[in-house]
Parts: C-alpha cells; structure tokens; sequence
C-alpha cells in the first residue's frame, strides 16, 4: 500500500553509483580501504585539500590508492600500487588547524590506467572492477570455515568491548562472499602489503584462500598469546597463595606467642655462639655474619651460604680441648698393648709426656713415621691418641692435587667447604687432637697450587698459631694439635716440608718380631673376625714360622695377616660343616690351608759358578736380595747391561769394569782380556727398574769371579758403592737390607766399614745369627766372598 | 545508540543508502512516526505499507555547484535514503495517515480500538 509517493518499489540499480573513468587520486599512506568499508582519513597537505574540496563540488568520488614504500615524502605515480578502490566522501569538516578530516566509503576496486595529472595533484584514467557472484560449494564451504575462524578469533581477541566484539560479529552474517572476505581483511591486524594482496586478489576463490590463511596465523598467534597469558597468570597466584598463606602463619605464630622459623634459627646460632667461646677475632666476624643473616629474607640464595658459615664457625672446638692423660707409666701401658716393639717411637711419645708434665703450655709436635707398608704406622698413630687420652682424626692425602683440600675454598665459590684441616678438627670436637696426615709422600701438585705448599703453614709450629683457612677467614689455632705424617718414602716429599718434621724410620721386622706380633695381635684378631677360639684352632710357633718363611717375602705383616686369615677361613669351613676336633697347627699343616709353599731360599737355589754375586737393595718395601750376573763372551771392548739400569747403577757397573780392568795382574786376570772379548751385565729381575750406587761392591765382586773363574759363596751377600781407588763408600738402608739378608737365609754380610755405626739398629737376635764383615777396600771384599779367596 | 548507529552505517555497510532520524511515539489511539527529511521535494520521498512493514524511501538530490566554491564543512547525507519499520500494534490499516510539511515526515498509524 503506497502511503506517500508514487513509487511502489525502488527499481533494483537506482541508487548505484556510477563512477566517471577519470579520478582524482589521493595516495594512502600507513592504510588502505576496501570496497564498501568505511573510513575516516586526515590530510593536512595543500595539494590533497585541493583535491577534496575540487571532489566535494563534484561527484564527491576519487581514487584511494596504497603507497608501495611508506617513507615516499612526495609520491608520484611510480610509487603506488596499481590497484586501489574508488571512495565516495560521506562528510568532511576542516580543524582550525588545518587539518581536513573525511568520512570515506569504498565503492569498488579500480585498476589504474594512465595519469592525465599529475600537478597539483595526480588524476587518472581507471578501470571499475567489480565482484563476480560466483557461489559455487566451494566458495561456501570456504566461507563457513572462515566464518568458524573469524568466530574464534573474536572471541579470543583481547581487548575488545562487548560491543565491539558484537559489532564484528555482525560481519559473518554479511551474504557476498567476496565483501565478506574484503570485511575480514580490513579488521585484521595484518601488514600493509598482505592487505594490499587481498585488495589486488579480484578472483573470489583467491581472495577467500588469502584470508584463511591470515586468519589462520592470527588465531595462532592469539591462542600462543592466551597460553602463556594464562601460565603467567596461574604462576603468578601460586606464589601470591603461598606468600598469603606465609603471612598468614606469621600473624597465627604472632598471636600464638610463637616466633618464626628463621627468628628461632637465628637465636639458636646465637646461643651457640656463646656457648663456643670464640677468640675475638672470629666472635666479630661470627656476629656480623649473624647481623646480616637477621637481615636477609630466609629465600635469598645468600641465605644458606651465610647459615652454613655460621655453622662452622660455632661448631668448631675453639676452646674445646681433651686433658692430656700423662701417666706416663699408663701411656707406656697403652702403647705395649697395642704394639709390639717399634721402640724408638714408643720411647719419644712418652718423653713428650714427659716434658708436658714438667711444661704444661708446651707445643705440639710434628712426627713423620717413614717405613714399608704394613709396618703399623697408622695403627700406631691410633694407638698414640689412645695412650695420650686424646681424639684421633686421619686424613689421607695420598693423590691430593689441590692447595684447596688443605686450606678450603673462598666462600664466595658455590658450595664451597673449609680445607681438611678445618673439617678434621669439626669432626674432631677438640683443638688438640692426634692429627694424623697419611701417604704424605703421594702428594701430588698440579695447577690447582701445590698442598705441599700449603701443609708448610700447617706443620710448621711456629706459624700454625694462626692458621688462615680461605673458608673461614679467621685464623685458627694449631698448635696444639699434635701431628704424624705417614711415608713410604722420604725422596718424594719436598725438602722444606721434611725439615719441618721429626722422622721415626720404622724398618721392618725381623722374624722373631713378626712371629711375636702374630701370636700378640694377628692370631687372636683373627679368630674373633672368623668366630672362632683357641678350642677351635690352635697355632704353634713352627707353623706361625713357617707361614713367615714360606708363604710371605715383606717387610711389614699385611700377607702374614691374610695367610693366617686363609687358614682361619679353612678351618672356619671345617668348623661350620661339622667337624668337631680342635686344629692343632704344627710345621706341616700350613699346606694344608695354603697350598705350596710360595717362596724358597733363593740363594740357595743360585748354583755356586763364577760370575754371579749376591747384592742387597733397599727398596720402599723393605730390603730386597738381588743378584748381578755377569758373562764374557768373544768380541771387542763392549759393555753391555740390561737389567732396567738406572744412571747412576751404570755409572757404577762401568766404574766396576774399569776397577777390574786397572787391578788386572793383581787379580790374576791376563790384562788384556778386554782387548778381546765383550763384557755383559745383568741385574735380575729384568723388568724392575733400579738405581743407585749401592751395587758397585756387588758387581765388581761378580766380575772378579767371572775373570778369575772362582765362584762368589752363595751364603755371603753385600752391599756398599765403590771408587776407582778400589775404597768402599757407606750407603743407606742398612737395616732393611740386612732384615732381607737374614729373611733370604744368608749368613754372612759385608757392609761398609762407614756404615759401622747402623748396626745399632739391628735387633740383637739377627746380631747374633750374622756375621757382619765392614770392609775398607774391594780387596777385602774378594777376601771374602770368593771361594779360595783372593789367589796373590 | 549512537555507536551501534556509527558502525552499522560506518564500519561496514553494504549499501550506500542511508537512514533518516525518526522518532517514535505511542499515546491510547495511535501509533505516531515523525521522520527528518529536510530539503526534500515531496516527489521524492515514498512511504508503502505492506501488512506491519513500514518502508520509507527517496532521494535527497545534491545541489549543483561549481567551483569556485569549496567545502569546509559536509554533513549532510545526501543521496538514496530508506528506513524499513516494523509495527507490531494492531492497527487500522486503512485509516493510516502520511503528510510532509515543514521538512518532517509525520506517519500516524491508528490502533485497533
């Protein structure tokens, strides 16, 4: 029903526009429009102005086109986009400023043909391109999986209204599918150029595959944005709870009358302080720190690090210290039972007593016990503490490379520790303990510093008063502390830590020591470890004997420990499967349990014939018998000798030769036997290296016998360096040489005349069994040792 | 209203025809639509009425001008305008009323008593 008007119907094309094919141009710069978008533009440049108000009094249409580059001051054509839209201006006012500002709407997209103007402003020909309709399957499917995305992306858009979200919303329900797509891409947050793609996409299809693409990214993007948004968010009250909940528990212990953990830990490291009795030195220091730990939240990392300091300082025995028991008669008492013999050192340990007694604020002492393995000299260590009433700390130092395991870390490393010192005397609970520094000649330097270096300030007496850890900072005193150092070997360990300290050599022990020790300590020991008594297994002296002569060759008793452990384990079987009779050990059971017997005399074995002689080397494990053979054989002036010779040994086997060679018609040798034939040298076993002067005597004496064709005695054994004059110079190890003479079964020694006085050392018992012949000159050595002695 | 109004012309709209302010008012006997259309010849404003649909339409025609002139300011829609209402009173069809005078729309549309 028509109520105004005469029209009925509007007819279909009435209100299009019709855009004229020459258009005034206006470059866009930092945007672009679509068709049927509405935008709101500002320019400000005269030219542009001109261009708007000439438009306003026409058709009010122009040309919007992009700007390749945004940077272009003054675009020209070259610089913009081929393809743009055609704008109707809705409505336009001008700022007092001078800013003209427009409302524009996109009518179509336009291809720019040829400019007709380009002052003031560009003008061209276009190209009207309009949206095909084409609705095929795929198209709508497109558009409803776009239409899917764009649902999404709204939703996940952040900072977007109710509103606004409503209002974008509104475009899914837009019906032309190319609009559709235009509406999308004009609302994206997308570059310039990808915009522009769209814009110059004219097919449908194309232009809606360009969109699921962007839309696709800019969802991705969002959803990578709300994760970490909501991560951030769920971390954020997690630690938000638990500070509520900290606060909270503050305020209960509070009203409760109860203080905070950290309050508790504090005046408990207080009380501790006190109770330590720190010099005022480390009292400052210990407070400050204490200062600063009240100060620091229980989180921080320095928290810890300031703790753990504390607690060393006020756990280490400052002022704590055991009496001295110094009965000496009770000492002595101690040190007997523990060990047998080892006199020298038993008898220093109780003369300190003694000088304590008399001078109560006397120092402590630095001993090195220097001796084979197995000889006791840990055990020993031990047994000091116990007969001085005083704690026993060891630490072994054998493969310490680090100047840091003996003097500590500074704190500011991670984790770092005080030196082994410090810890020792921590776990000691005494600042006078027995300190005992094991296999401190298996240190080693490298370059993390050399601890040798630093155990100088350790042991040195007169400087460990104030002993500076780089952990602690505080000096500590040491010199109460009572030191043992353990070595195999004096050599490796540098001169100026030697020095520092008093060496006990213990030597190792002689047959009937051993014998006593293991009926004393090892058997006894030993059944208590295999749950057995003396019902079980008894052990007579010829079979503890035995087993010492058989089954061992060492200077200490470790293999004597481990054989009699054997036999306590066999019979231990026995026991366990029944057998009821008690074991008697007598001479010739110890086969039963060991097998064949493992050593034989083996001087007794060498075969008397010329050219061989006995020798004696002292080595870190005790005295050791060798023997130097000697052959000559057809040829010209060569001296041979194998054998792993050190330097100094062929240096004396070649001073040996040249000795023989000069006393040649004394010896009864035809002079010029050198002249024709070849000398060789051979030190068994070949494998091990030796050195040393100490077996000149010996293989002068083997060459003299194979020269002379007269056999060395096998019963005679020597030792002592030669010179060219024929004299015999002392040489060390005198003990433990003769120790290994007497265990090979040898009866007769010749030692240096010098060495005379190293006798004292030898136990009288092997006094006794040996006879011992000092000699001057190589002459009397021939005297003695060969058969027929010397042919004058 | 105002922002629902800007986007749904301004945002996006598919077609370049633009909506006239109307008021709407309502007493015991009738249904009163008054629209803005000033400058308009009466020829070129159409009302039709097809049940409860109310459909206003026309043109407002550009005035011719050449330069010299210039703008400085340009509010006014111009052009095809429409508006399409839907009553859903009952009313009295045929007694419906439609007059322009002094550039306001004036629509009464009776109710059913």
């Amino acid at each position: 029903m028509i109520l105004f008007g005469e029209k009925d119907q509007r007819e279909p094309d009435d209100h299009e526009i019709s855009i004229p094919e020459e258009l005034p141009i206006l470059p866009l710069k930092n945007t672009l429009l679509f068709p049927k978008m509405v935008t709101d533009l500002m320019i400000s440049e005269e030219k542009y102005i001109k261009l708007i108000d000439d438009t306003l009094v026409k058709d009010k249409i122009l040309g919007l086109i992009g700007l390749k580059d945004q940077n272009v001051e003054k675009p020209g054509p070259e610089n913009l986009y081929s393809m743009g839209t055609a704008a109707l201006i809705l409505k336009m006012f001008k700022t007092p400023d001078g800013i003209t500002r427009f409302l524009v709407r996109g009518i179509s997209r336009v291809v720019l043909g040829e400019f007709s103007q380009t002052e003031p402003y560009l003008r061209a020909k276009v190209l009207v391109l309009s949206d095909e309709i084409e609705k095929d399957t795929e198209v709508e499917a497109m558009v409803t999986n776009i239409k899917g995305l764009f649902q999404k992306f709204v939703e996940l858009a952040p900072n977007l209204s109710p509103e606004a979200k409503m209002i974008l919303m509104g475009i899914v329900e837009v019906d032309d599918p190319g609009f559709f797509a235009d509406a999308i891409t004009f609302n994206l947050n997308i570059s310039l150029e990808e915009k522009q793609g769209v814009l110059e996409a004219v097919e449908i299809k194309k232009r809606l595959e360009k969109v699921t693409r962007f839309l696709n990214r800019q969802l991705e993007i969002l959803e990578l944005g709300n994760k970490i948004q909501s991560q951030l968010k769920s971390e954020m009250s997690k630690r938000e709870k638990e500070y509520y909940l900290r606060e909270q528990l503050k305020a209960i212990q509070m009203e409760l009358g109860e203080k905070d953990e950290r309050t508790i830990e504090i005046e408990e490291i207080k009380e501790k302080l006190k109770k330590a009795n720190l010099p005022e030195e480390a009292n400052k220091v210990a407070e400050r720190e204490l200062d600063r730990l009240s100060k620091m939240p229980p989180q921080a990392a320095e928290y810890s690090v300031s703790r753990t300091y504390l607690d060393w300082l006020v756990e280490l025995p400052w002022s704590v210290s055991t009496e001295d028991n110094l009965d000496i008669a009770e000492a002595s008492r101690v040190l007997d039972e523990d060990h047998y013999g080892l006199e020298k050192a038993k008898k220093r340990i109780l003369e300190y007593l003694a000088v304590k007694k008399l001078k109560k604020d006397m120092k402590g002492f630095i001993l090195c016990f220097s001796g084979p393995p197995g000889t006791g000299k840990t055990s020993l260590g031990k047994s000091i503490a116990r007969a001085l009433g005083r704690k026993f700390v060891r630490l072994s130092l054998g493969g310490v490379r680090d100047e840091s395991e003996i003097r500590g870390h500074r704190r500011t490393y991670v984790g770092a520790l005080p030196g082994r010192i410090i810890q020792g005397l921590r776990k000691a609970e005494s600042n006078n303990p027995v300190f005992m520094l094991d296999e401190v000649d298996k240190m080693g330097a490298s370059f993390q510093g050399d601890p040798s270096a630093a155990l100088l300030e350790v042991l040195d007496p007169e400087q460990n008063r104030a002993f500076s850890d780089h952990y602690l900072e505080v000096d500590f005193d040491l010199s109460r502390v009572m030191f043992i150092t353990t070595a195999n070997q004096l050599d490796p360990i540098p001169q100026a830590l030697r020095d520092r300290m008093e060496v006990l050599t213990l030597s190792g022990y002689t047959e009937k020591e051993k014998l006593e020790i293991a009926k004393r300590f090892i058997v006894p020991r030993q059944l208590e470890e295999h749950g057995l008594d003396p019902s079980h297994l008894q052990f007579e002296d010829d079979s503890i004997i035995k087993i010492i002569r058989d089954y061992t060759r060492e200077a200490g008793l470790r293999n004597l420990e481990r054989e009699i452990a054997t036999i306590c384990r066999g019979v231990a079987r026995e026991v366990a499967e029944g057998k009821k009779e008690p074991v008697h050990l007598t001479l010739d059971t110890p086969s039963r349990f060991l097998g064949p017997v493992q050593f034989f005399s083996e001087v007794a074995e060498r075969i008397t014939e010329p050219g061989i002689a006995t020798g004696v080397a002292w080595t870190p494990a005790g005295g050791e018998i060798l023997f130097v053979e000697a052959t000559r054989m057809k040829g010209k002036k060569t001296l041979t000798l194998t054998g792993q010779l050190g330097d100094v040994m062929q240096e004396s086997a070649q001073t040996a030769l040249s000795y023989v060679r000069s006393r040649a018609e004394e010896l009864g040798i035809p002079e010029d036997f050198f002249e024709t034939s070849d000398i060789h040298l051979h030190v068994p076993a070949g494998a091990t290296p030796k050195d040393g002067p100490s077996a000149g005597v010996t293989m002068f004496t083997a060459l003299t016998s194979l020269l002379t064709k007269r056999p060395v005695r096998s019963d005679v054994a020597m030792t002592g360096e030669i010179s060219l004059r024929g004299l015999v110079l002392p040489v060390g190890g005198i003990k433990e040489k003769v120790l290994a003479t007497n265990r090979a079964g040898i009866t007769t020694v010749i030692l240096p005349k010098k060495n005379e006085k190293d006798l004292d050392d030898i136990p009288e018992e092997i006094k006794k069994k040996m006879d011992f012949r000092l000699v001057e000159k190589m002459d009397e050595v021939i005297e003695i040792a060969l058969i027929d002695g010397m042919k004058t | 209203m105002e922002i629902t109004f800007r986007h749904e012309r301004y945002l996006f709209s598919p077609s370049q025809i633009w909506r006239p302010a109307t008021d709407i008012y309502e007493s015991p006997d009738e249904v009163v639509i008054i629209v803005e259309l000033a400058g308009m010849r009466e020829e070129d404003i159409n009302v039709t009425l097809d049940e409860n649909r109310l459909k206003i339409w026309g043109r407002r025609v550009e005035p011719t001008l050449s330069s010299p002139v210039r703008f400085h300011r340009m509010e006014i829609d111009r052009g095809d305008f429409e508006r399409e209402l839907v009553i859903t009173t009952p009313i009295k069809q045929v007694d419906v009323t439609a007059t322009y005078r002094q550039g306001l729309l004036l629509i009464k549309l009776p109710k059913v008593s």
